[in-house]
């Protein structure tokens, strides 16, 4: 992804390239991954996500609908919307954006001409090398 | 419901030259819509037809459905540069003019924007930087409740702390119905708040276009924007 | 109808923003202007008359009076011209011809006020001198009884005469914002108008041509005005003799000019003047 970079007190900034209703969609998903929006807890107001993310309104109602229709969230009448209690769906997205994120360095890494084993095999190295 | 704006073979002519030619614009309720183009273009002759204060031009303009101008001027909110105070006027005499004029203004929501925009009431025009002001006339124009909002380069020659309110502004006080039309000759700093864009060139519109379907074309907006100008400055 | 009540309002208190200054101006020069040439002896002041020093200060605050309405008049006849040109005033979701109307009215309203204010003024001052002053107590308690003497004699004529050149005063008053307003209003139009070079030779033509005419509406007028402004004053001092048979002509003329052009006004504002741009 990368599309996103967190900047200090929760700042993003979108690619304008891109549909933001799509980076609005990968930026709860992550919120949601790494905790910081909670299963059955309500998710911030459209208004409040609009302005905290300086985007269109319409364009927050959007990514929500669809995250909706996806069952991530669910609404519940004149409260608003909530993160999903569904541990297999959550596992599902978290799978989905690992699959994603390693998609695309394998692409590039392939890009430069390094090959499955070696992409294995420096990438272990590089651990290794790392959490020293 | 009636569309916010509606504009019918717009022709405008200012000592016999054609500043306005051929113009059809329609805008959809709920939207936030940036009118771009170079600067002489005619983004404020137009904002000016609209709001009833330009004249003399043919085709229609209709406001909301109303096409008289003073009901125009009563369904829309203009920017407008506070030419008519003099300079030692402080902005709670300003605010007293604004409530009595229009039956729409709503004191509690211009003193939540004043608040937010960090305005003293007590300060005078004369004592306001460009940014301070700009601040006073957004506060100003989003306390009246219209259909809809036309923004005249609200971010020209301000510095970026006063920009972002303004755009945090936007997305705050903007009611769902209402639309907004701001005009600037650059996009960037406005790109992720807009649901369209309408591109102003050769006295006429030449593009109205989604944001999200130009990113979908995985462009920017602002490339989009400039391409239309780098195609003249080529042929 | 609301809104047209609310925009007098605001505009009434721009035009009379000034008057309390202007006022207190004019007491502070009539009294600076009294002060220094009664005490300095100088021979063009009839000390017959002016023996008293309110006297000569009551002389001199009517004087200026007049001078400050005329002044006064000429701030109104402005500020209707900036109220017509700028966007600030003519964003407000008014019909045009209603604003118009508004301006033209609340200008003639805030002079009639200030005219008050001046006549309240020299009463006031009028009654101090009437106590200090016995010359001048005796020749008041004369001319009251002067008048009085020939009120008896009033008839409906007369009393038509007089309503008739106040009506008079109050038109020429309102034919002069109309004219300015019919001088800006149609040259902006033009210069709007016209190419650009051909603009401005035009308009100059056209305005040449305009003052020169009313220049002449002007002398022509003179004769009549001059006997109708003048009878108010013959008819204080009993000089009642002149018929003014002209009057009633003169007033319906008055009147159907002032129509044509606040008719022309009210077009030309509604249809072609537009308000400067507000940046």
């Amino acid at each position: 992804m990368g599309v996103l970079q967190p900047k200090d007190g929760g700042h993003v900034e979108f690619k304008d390239n891109i549909p933001i209703y799509l980076q609005i969609k990968q930026y709860l998903y992550r919120q949601i991954i790494t905790g910081k929006l909670k299963p059955g807890k309500k998710i911030p107001s459209v208004r409040e996500l609009a302005v905290q993310l300086t985007v269109n309104v319409n364009t927050v109602q959007r990514a929500l609908q669809q995250m909706n229709f996806e069952g991530i969230l669910y609404t519940k009448r004149g409260e608003g919307n909530f993160v999903t209690e569904d541990t297999t769906l959550l596992d599902k997205t978290k799978r989905e954006l690992i699959n994603a994120e390693l998609d695309k360095f394998v692409h590039s890494m392939n890009s430069l001409g390094v090959s499955d084993e070696q992409i294995l095999k420096s990438l272990s190295e590089y651990l290794k090398k790392e959490r020293e | 419901m009636a569309n916010p704006l509606e504009i019918t073979d717009l022709v405008y002519k200012k000592n016999q030259k054609k500043i306005i030619t051929d113009l059809n614009l329609t805008l959809k309720p709920g939207k936030i819509v940036a009118l771009l183009g170079e600067n002489g273009a005619g983004k404020t002759t137009l904002m000016r037809i609209i709001s009833g204060v330009a004249k003399n031009y043919q085709g229609t303009v209709k406001v909301a459905g109303f096409a008289k101008e003073s009901e125009r001027k009563d369904h829309l909110s203009f920017t407008d540069g506070l030419t008519g105070f003099s300079h030692s006027v402080k902005v709670n005499e300003i605010v007293k003019f604004y409530q009595i004029l229009y039956h729409d203004f709503s004191l509690k929501q211009f003193e939540q924007l004043r608040k937010f925009m960090n305005l003293d009431s007590d300060l005078r025009l004369s004592e306001m930087s460009k940014g301070m002001k700009e601040k006073l006339i957004i506060a100003l124009t989003f306390s009246r409740k219209t259909d809809l909002y036309l923004l005249d380069e609200p971010f020209s020659g301000i510095d970026a702390m006063a920009r972002k309110k303004i755009i945090k502004s936007i997305i705050l006080w903007k009611q769902e119905k209402s639309t907004i039309l701001i005009s600037d000759h650059f996009v960037n700093e406005i790109a992720a708040v807009l649901d369209e864009v309408v591109i102003i060139k050769n006295k006429t519109i030449c593009m109205q276009k989604s944001t999200e379907e130009i990113r979908a074309d995985n462009q920017t907006v602002e490339d989009f924007y400039e391409s239309f100008y780098q195609r003249e400055e080529e042929e | 109808m609301a809104i047209f009540n609310r925009y007098f309002t605001v505009l009434f208190r721009l035009k009379t923003k000034w008057i309390s200054l202007l006022l207190i101006i004019q007491t502070v020069a009539s009294f600076a202007m009294t002060f220094f040439n009664f005490n300095n002896g100088h021979v063009y002041i009839n000390r017959q008359i002016f023996s008293n020093f309110f006297t000569l200060w009551l002389a001199i605050f009517i004087v200026q009076a007049l001078l400050f309405i005329g002044i006064f008049y000429l701030t109104t006849c402005f500020q209707n011209e900036r109220v017509s040109g700028n966007q600030t005033w003519r964003l407000i979701p008014i019909d045009d011809k209603k604003l118009y109307f508004d301006n033209i009215l609340s200008s003639f309203a805030a002079l009639l006020f200030f005219a008050i204010l001046e006549i309240i003024c020299t009463l006031i001052l009028s009654a101090v001198t009437f106590t200090f002053d016995g010359q001048f107590h005796s020749s008041i308690i004369e001319m009251f009884a002067d008048i009085g003497r020939h009120l008896q004699q009033v008839d409906l004529e007369i009393m038509f005469d007089f309503f008739g050149a106040l009506m008079m005063v109050i038109l020429c008053a309102f034919l002069g914002y109309f004219i300015i307003s019919f001088l800006n209003y149609s040259s902006r139009a033009l210069l709007d108008f016209l190419p650009q070079a051909l603009s401005k030779i035009y308009v100059r033509v056209i305005s040449v041509f305009i003052i020169i005419l009313v220049a002449w509406l002007m002398i022509k007028a003179n004769d009549v005005g001059l006997k109708i402004i003048s009878f108010p004053f013959k008819f204080m001092f009993g000089e009642t003799s002149g018929t003014n048979d002209d009057l009633a002509l003169a007033l319906l003329l008055m009147l159907l000019i002032n129509i044509l052009f606040w008719f022309f006004d009210t077009i030309l504002f509604s249809k072609f003047f537009e308000a400067r741009e507000g940046k």
